[in-house]
């Protein structure tokens, strides 16, 4: 059987004036329905424009220049427009990182949720409202009836965000996109937030696919996980096992990085220089400037994503020496100094 | 533990802002709105140590940093600076010892000025090397810093996030501080510069005896970079003592939520339990969580208790009465404290 | 003070990476406004070697010739003066009254503006008042009521002029500074001990002059209306002496035979706004590129 969504070498690129910025170069993953993949990266490295595309909700001018996206066996990109259009949100919602801006200001909060069942699944008034308020006891709004005739500036960003997942989940997807939802919210509110998507996920079957910078945040919620650099996949696999034992040397510096709340003072790892610039064709290894354990080989070749098991891939000319890098990384602290 | 000279001081310190006060609110004699956002801190830094400030947001963490470094003018309560306290604005010495490096790297530099206009303009106005050596002091603090001495020339613009935080941490570091008051200097950074940034602060601590003040909202970050940690909510310090101690022992409920809702790498859980396999997924979905502990409500909503008492889940009668800092453990600098009823020790 | 000890190059080398690279990008609507504008000017300034003809000189039995008459490229005008000659040292007038008088109010209002922003208070409650009473009068009724007490000619448009224009000057740069003393360089700069008007010259002034600039731009364009207006009620400059104003309002009763005597003032008139419109493009451009 094939998975939910499929999306095959997708590529987009951004026109300016002057340049062409290939912002995703040819990412592919999968999302079933009732499972959490984490899609994980730096700013810059087109993890939201790669699920933005999905939805076709790409910002101007930012175009998609080839790749298949195949929505329960069928490739949608074949189809026409409106046909592909209908197809992807009525099978997928989106929560964005900025509830204040998602929601529209002049709206009540309720039929804001209750637009989609009206317009879309042909509720009537009284039957869409009361699917709005079902809805938002479901995302855990206390008094929904009440909150229905808020505002989104009445409520505060932990509500707004769960109104967000309602107004996602209006449409019955049987995914959900969420961009960043909790990178606006304070800790606290985000364990809230973070637990409402779990809980939909393992009662009602609900996919997700979670756009992070925050490796903790997707360990405390997917099950899969994509590792994103400069427009490429990187590692993908199992959570446990990616972080456990990365295979490529990005993953292992960024996991390094991340601070531990429950360990005494430790000297982060840090990964020197910056991302390659998008506007120029990458030779080899995008990470290879920055990268602890380069060769030679690794500028000459871009490395292909290479399939370690049936569930696990890297994109690392020298993943078969990985397990040797925390030991290089111990005898060589020095390195650490030099940024 | 550190126990050097006291550098930094701050007794009973409260900062609050007036709303809106219109002519026809004067006219109707409508009371302005009034914010407590500091409302009655007591810190001591010592010589050497750093100090986490932490908290979410709204808790009056950087509004009590910014109160330290002089530029909002305290309510009530004082700072005291090396001992002597500070006395309406702070004097250009007084100004020299504290210095403040900001949250966001893309609007804490003046897009007009270069590097080098920036810095210099520091060291000309507080007379920190003489004129024909501004230039040389210049390219010293970028070596600090680890920035290029070309940087001099050019506009933040021209730099990334890292880079413009390394900058910032060179203009703090132009005047020669004492304290260094880092507000949230890594949240608007991504992961794998967090890391650079913290180290690159930790080094430079070191290196000249800096003490220092790390707000964030980050309990990883703070756990990492901090001797004592002080935890602030709705203005108030609720908890307060050593980091291990806070971390390993919060004796605040407050604290203990805090704690528990930060997210934890799987790897991190597991190389804890021994490496023993754990599910990265509780097995039994969480429940959703019930308005009472959403969200703070603001100090009204705990009129004369304590402040943490409508979100509370161990809240009893006697949160009635707010209870000062009690001992939990250790004593001198070393001191673990907390405000709840449920800690015992003297207050 | 004790001084700390810095280590200086002992502690790390200089091994920062390079700085992000950034295209340098043609400004167009910036090089062509400038062009353009300076074009005018030019030929404002060069009037005398363009051509012969004396602008105010009448040659009646020469009057009302059509453009591309031997001696006068554009014609002449009722009185037998030359159009070409009109046009360029009408520019003179306008060009020079249009932008001095954008000047006074740019200055005063930006100066008003950045303290009232800066420091608020009374002083901000007084000014902000006053800029109400004079937005509250029609802009033109105002000026022409001034100039109207001070008596016609250019000194009086330039005072006029002054007294109501400061106000847009000044709103815009205490909206800009009240964003802008907020922002983390502004706090930086209070937090190390710079005096206030070091601050507010060094660091505000430069981050917010640019708006008021752009503003002033197409304010040159509304003076310049402002003098064709009061050319037009007869409270302008005196003539004889030749500006686009009092051309337009001569040329327009001929404006069925030769209309060519109305038009082409009025086209100086579009060309210096589209140049100075352009050039406010190319400053926002600059200012978004930061």
């Amino acid at each position: 059987m094939s998975p939910l969504l499929e999306v095959e070498d997708l590529h987009v690129e951004i026109p300016l004036p002057h340049a062409t910025l290939h912002a995703v170069r040819g990412v592919s993953l999968t999302a079933d329905a009732g499972e959490a993949v984490g899609l994980v990266g730096e700013s810059g490295s087109g993890k939201s424009l790669t699920l933005r595309a999905l939805l076709g909700l790409l910002p101007q001018p930012a175009r998609v220049t080839s790749g298949r996206i195949v929505l329960d066996g069928v490739d949608v990109t074949a189809l026409p427009e409106r046909e592909r259009r209908r197809r992807l949100t009525s099978a997928m919602g989106m929560v964005f990182q900025d509830s204040l801006t998602a929601l529209n200001p002049v709206m009540r909060v309720g039929e804001q949720i209750a637009e989609t069942p009206r317009r879309k699944l042909g509720m009537s008034g009284a039957k869409s409202k009361a699917r709005a308020i079902e809805l938002m006891d479901r995302v855990g709004i206390p008094e929904p009836e009440r909150r229905y005739r808020a505002y989104p500036h009445e409520l505060s960003g932990g509500m707004r965000q769960r109104i967000c997942i309602a107004i996602a989940l209006s449409g019955q997807p049987r995914l959900i996109l969420a961009d960043e939802p909790t990178t606006a919210l304070d800790v606290t509110i985000q364990a809230q937030v973070l637990s409402v998507i779990e809980s939909l996920r393992v009662e009602e079957g609900v996919g997700l696919i979670l756009v992070s910078h925050d490796l903790a945040v997707v360990s405390e919620t997917c099950r899969r996980i994509y590792v994103m650099y400069a427009g490429r996949v990187v590692e993908n696999g199992p959570i446990l096992d990616v972080l456990g034992a990365p295979r490529h040397p990005y993953s292992f510096a960024l996991l390094r990085s991340v601070p531990d709340p429950d360990v005494p003072v430790h000297r982060l790892l840090t990964i020197p220089g910056q991302p390659p610039d998008l506007m120029d064709e990458v030779a080899g290894c995008s990470f290879a400037d920055r990268c602890r354990f380069v060769s030679d080989a690794c500028y000459e070749q871009t490395p292909p994503l290479v399939q370690l098991t049936p569930d696990r891939a890297t994109a690392c000319l020298r993943y078969e020496e990985a397990e040797r890098w925390s030991d290089m990384v111990a005898e060589a602290p020095v390195q650490e100094e030099v940024r | 533990m550190t126990s050097g000279a006291e550098v930094l001081a701050v007794e009973g310190l409260v900062q609050q802002f007036e709303g809106r006060h219109g002519l026809a609110d004067r006219i109707a004699r409508r009371p302005p709105h009034v914010v407590r956002a500091v409302d009655g801190v007591d810190l001591v830094l010592r010589e050497g140590e750093t100090l986490g400030l932490v908290g979410e947001s709204g808790c009056g963490k950087s509004t009590l940093s910014r109160c330290v470094v002089g530029l909002y003018q305290p309510t009530a309560g004082v700072i005291r600076l090396a001992g002597s306290p500070v006395a309406g604005s702070p004097t250009r010495a007084q100004r020299r010892f504290v210095q403040i490096v900001f949250q966001d790297p893309y609007s804490s530099l003046n897009p007009r000025m270069t590097v080098g206009q920036t810095l210099g303009e520091l060291l000309r106005y507080h007379r920190i090397v003489p004129r024909d050596q501004v230039e040389r002091r210049s390219k010293e603090l970028l070596d600090l810093v680890g920035l290029p001495h070309r940087a001099l020339g050019q506009t933040p613009r021209q730099f990334s996030g890292g880079q413009r935080q390394r900058i910032g941490i060179a203009r703090a570091l132009a005047l020669e501080p004492k304290v260094l008051i880092a507000d949230e200097p890594v949240s608007a950074l991504d992961v794998s510069v967090q890391a650079n940034i913290i180290n690159l602060l930790l080094d430079l601590k070191q290196s000249l005896g800096l003490s220092m003040i790390f707000v964030s909202h980050n309990m990883a970050v703070v756990r990492q970079v901090s001797d004592r940690t002080a935890v602030m909510y709705l203005g108030r310090i609720i908890e307060t003592g050593p980091t291990e101690q806070v971390f390993h022992a919060p004796a605040h409920p407050y604290t203990r939520l805090l704690l528990g809702s930060v997210p934890r790498l799987a790897t991190h859980v597991a190389a804890r339990n021994g490496g023993a396999t754990i599910s990265p997924i509780p097995a039994e979905p969480v429940p959703v969580a019930a308005a009472s502990i959403d969200e703070a409500t603001g100090p009204e909503g705990a009129a004369g208790g304590c402040r943490y008492r409508p979100r509370c889940p161990v809240a009893v009668a006697a949160c009635a009465t707010e209870p000062g800092l009690r001992l939990v453990s250790g004593e001198a600098d070393g001191r673990h404290r907390a405000a709840c009823q449920h800690v015992t020790g003297a207050e | 003070m004790t001084s700390v000890p810095f280590p200086g190059r002992s502690l790390k080398p200089g091994t920062a990476t390079k700085p992000r690279r950034r295209a340098r990008r043609f400004n167009g609507p910036l090089i062509i406004g400038l062009t353009l504008f300076g074009l005018l000017i030019l030929a404002a300034v060069f009037a005398p070697l363009i051509t012969s003809a004396d602008p105010v000189a009448q040659n009646l039995p020469q009057s009302l010739l059509p453009p591309g008459s031997p001696g006068h490229l554009l014609g002449t005008d009722r009185f037998g003066r030359d159009v070409l000659a009109r046009l360029l040292y009408g520019a003179r007038i306008d060009l020079r009254v249009g932008v001095l008088a954008v000047v006074s109010p740019l200055i005063i209002g930006t100066i008003l503006g950045l303290i009232s922003g800066w420091f608020g208070g009374w002083f901000d409650t007084v000014l902000m008042r006053i800029v109400d009473m004079v937005v509250a009068f029609p802009f033109f009724v105002l000026v022409i009521g001034l100039v109207f007490a001070l008596g016609p000619g250019t000194g009086s448009i330039y005072v006029a002029i002054t007294m109501v224009g400061w106000v847009a000057y000044a709103r815009i740069v205490r909206g800009e500074v009240l964003i802008a003393k907020n922002q983390e360089y502004a706090l930086a700069a209070r937090a190390s001990g710079l005096p206030t008007w070091r601050i507010l010259l060094r660091h505000l002034l430069p981050n917010v002059v640019l708006q008021a600039v752009v503003f002033s731009m197409s304010d040159i364009v509304l003076t310049i209306l402002a003098i064709v207006t009061l050319g037009y009620l007869g409270l302008g400059v005196p003539p004889p002496t030749p500006d686009w104003g009092s051309m337009i309002q001569e040329g327009q009763q001929f404006m069925l035979t030769q209309w060519y005597l109305a038009a082409l003032p009025g086209f100086a008139v579009v060309i210096t706004g589209l140049a100075l419109a352009l050039i406010a493009d190319g400053l926002v451009e600059r200012m978004n590129r930061r």
